[in-house]
């Protein structure tokens, strides 16, 4: 029988590769350069207030000082004290920061850890595990969070394990879908044929590489959510308390003045707030758009 | 020597709908000899996959029944951690044959009834399937290892092509230093001819063409040295000239490392090209089984389904004297209703006049032509 020859038409591969900077569209940088620029000044923030190294105390009470407008002296002006609202900003970034942190690993890691348990075990696990989900799912999130400080008036960081523990259903159920989708691919079933262990397939093939993405995404926008939820408990007089300066209890306090014409004690904090948070969660956004694309090219 | 000995291999589904049992395979049998080439012939839906993957034991469809004796050979090394896990709370039988061969489906037939009618489960399958993994462990890639249909699927998607096959050579040989490793990879890189092997080792799966995928998975597949190499439908979605390629380049490597390969395809040609023995299935039974030249070459004597799948494909020299390709009418009898006679019998022309009762009432057993020649056929009957 003859066989047939053709010259294999020469590829070049450089051709089928994106870069990440060209899969991503305008909007995506937009949003995750915002999100980085808000990432890095929490950082900062942070990193002066812990080592205290600021150019105006927050906490030094000026009484001759009261109500100035924004200047250079003072960027955000001062408040009914004569204290400066840019420190106390600054300040009130530690409210958050570890707290924050703290509830985006809980709700990371045990949502992780429970979606992957769930798919692979189907049969046994799953049907607990997201019985219990469910439950905590159907509770409103801030009721369960009002009820819990009221009773037991706990630590700020008793009060974000279970703002991350009321985050988990939602991670939960995202890897579980993920995890089963992939485990009906070929890949899975092609490394299983090479004689892999199943908890290398689970761990390094499905976990590590392919949900790592998900991840960073829910940990972005997670952030986020707990700084939403610190300074609503804070302006509704139940989180941090004056003076410990927070974003929450500037907006509260600023309130009293608003209608006074002392705007800015109000407004300049919750402006941030909103930058924060918009950045946070168009970071999350940008990168959500940027990873699932990946697969599809 | 006989590295392979497939004997009685039966699969069947449990459809929950109907609450019956689907025929997959039944009866399916081969023997394989160190370094030939077996070629599994068929049409879709014949059972050809199904083998290759009960033989693995990555059937995973359950409730189900699966039994017969799977006798392999696998290296020195693996031996001892093999027979333990197989041995484990077997007090009567061994599971040897004779010689070196291993039964790896050794104690299934306690978990799995034989009786045809009905056909029941036993509970303790979990149990027979924990021990049977343990087994399997080193028998998976390092002894058997298996090219799927889709190249580009069976790829991890988030990791470059070079890093995927450097940890798969880091995994069969232990203690090999990253040097080693690298050069090992690059060495089964031009052994599968790739081009450009160095742009090619950075990329995804992805990006990749399914011919040079292709080549990637069987490098992957060689990576450990396995004594049987499973390609099923090695060439599917391929051009004509890779597909050559690629059947070309698996005898080259095989003949090359001494390794027993199973080729599964639905073309007949494509086996015929490098196979030594060639087995016909036939809606989940092998209907003849035979060396190469004997079905190939001679072109008598064979069942009737081969020779319509030899003339649904004619050759250079047929087209030449004004053969034309034809199709065989009909299609493969539905596995839910379990024939009784010769499943072929509907669309065999021969199958006329006294001898067609006896097709419809018993399935007909095996008549040897020749030696090692055997077809499913009462045309054969002496």
């Amino acid at each position: 029988m003859k066989r047939f020859y053709f010259e294999e038409e020469k590829l070049n591969a450089d051709e089928f590769y994106v870069p990440i900077y060209r899969r991503a569209g305008a909007r995506d940088v937009i949003s995750i350069g915002f999100g980085l620029f808000v990432v890095s000044y929490l950082f900062v923030f942070f990193v002066i207030s812990i080592t205290n190294s600021f150019i105006k105390d927050p906490m030094q009470v000026h009484m001759g000082q009261m109500f100035l407008r924004p200047s250079l002296e003072h960027i955000f002006g001062t408040d009914f004290l004569g204290r400066d609202i840019f420190s106390r900003v600054v300040k009130g970034t530690e409210a958050f920061f570890l707290p924050g942190l703290l509830s985006i690993t809980v709700s990371t890691c045990l949502g992780l850890l429970l979606g992957v348990l769930s798919a692979f075990f189907p049969k046994v696990l799953s049907g607990i595990i997201f019985y219990v989900l469910n439950i905590i799912d159907s509770i409103p999130r801030f009721i369960l969070i009002l009820i819990i400080v009221v009773l037991f008036n706990p630590s700020i960081y008793i009060v974000m394990v279970f703002v991350g523990i009321t985050s988990i259903p939602k991670i939960a159920s995202y890897i579980r879908a993920r995890v089963e989708v992939l485990n009906r691919q070929r890949f899975i079933e092609a490394g299983k044929a090479l004689g892999l262990p199943q908890f290398v397939i689970i761990f390094k093939h499905v976990v590590w590489l392919s949900t790592k993405s998900i991840l960073i995404i829910h940990a972005t926008l997670g952030m986020g959510e707990t700084i939403l939820i610190e300074t609503s408990l804070s302006y509704l007089g139940i989180g941090v308390q004056e003076p410990v300066p927070s974003w929450g209890n500037m907006v509260a306090m600023g309130r009293d003045f608003f209608f006074q014409g002392e705007m800015w004690l109000a407004t300049l904090p919750a402006v941030v707030i909103l930058t924060t948070i918009m950045g946070l969660y168009l970071l999350g956004d940008g990168l959500n758009s940027i990873y699932n694309e990946k697969v599809s090219r | 020597m006989d590295i392979v000995d497939l004997r009685n291999l039966k699969v069947y589904f449990y459809d929950q709908k109907d609450k019956r049992f689907i025929r997959a395979v039944e009866d399916v049998g081969f023997t394989m000899k160190e370094g030939s080439i077996l070629g599994m012939v068929g049409e879709s839906g014949c059972g050809k996959s199904v083998t290759a993957l009960s033989m693995m034991g990555l059937l995973v469809s359950e409730p189900g029944l699966i039994g017969g004796e799977f006798f392999f050979h696998p290296k020195r090394d693996d031996r001892k951690n093999i027979i333990g896990p197989l041995l484990r709370g077997c007090t009567r039988a061994t599971p040897y044959r004779q010689g070196q061969l291993l039964n790896l489906f050794f104690g299934l037939d306690r978990f799995v009834s034989f009786r045809e009618n009905p056909l029941t489960i036993i509970k303790d399958s979990e149990k027979w399937l924990r021990r049977y993994n343990r087994v399997m462990e080193h028998v998976r890639g390092k002894n058997i290892s298996m090219i799927f249909q889709s190249p580009i699927q069976s790829l991890h998607p988030f990791l470059p092509v070079g890093i995927q096959l450097e940890k798969t050579v880091k995994r069969f040989n232990c203690g090999t230093d990253e040097a080693g490793v690298r050069e090992k990879a690059a060495n089964l890189m031009r052994s599968v001819q790739l081009r450009e092997p160095e742009t090619v080792f950075s990329q995804y799966p992805g990006s990749l063409s399914l011919g040079m995928a292709q080549r990637i998975v069987i490098a992957i597949a060689l990576a450990s040295n396995p004594r049987l190499v499973i390609a099923d439908e090695p060439t599917s979605g391929l051009d004509t000239a890779n597909k050559y390629r690629i059947i070309e380049l698996l005898e080259s490597v095989a003949a090359g490392k001494d390794t027993t390969l199973l080729l599964i395809s639905h073309n007949i040609r494509i086996v015929e090209m490098i196979a030594s023995h060639i087995m016909v299935m036939y809606a989940g039974i092998v209907v003849e089984r035979g060396p190469r030249n004997e079905i190939i070459g001679r072109r008598k004597n064979v069942h009737p389904y081969t020779e319509a799948l030899l003339s649904s494909l004619p050759d250079d020299t047929e087209i030449r004297k004004g053969k034309r390709p034809r199709v065989i009418s009909g299609a493969v009898p539905d596995n839910k209703l379990i024939v009784q006679g010769c499943p072929f019998l509907d669309r065999c022309p021969y199958a006329r006049g006294r001898i067609r009762r006896k097709c419809r009432s018993v399935r007909p057993p095996f008549f040897a032509v020749s030696e090692n020649h055997e077809v499913r056929c009462y045309l054969f009957e002496k």
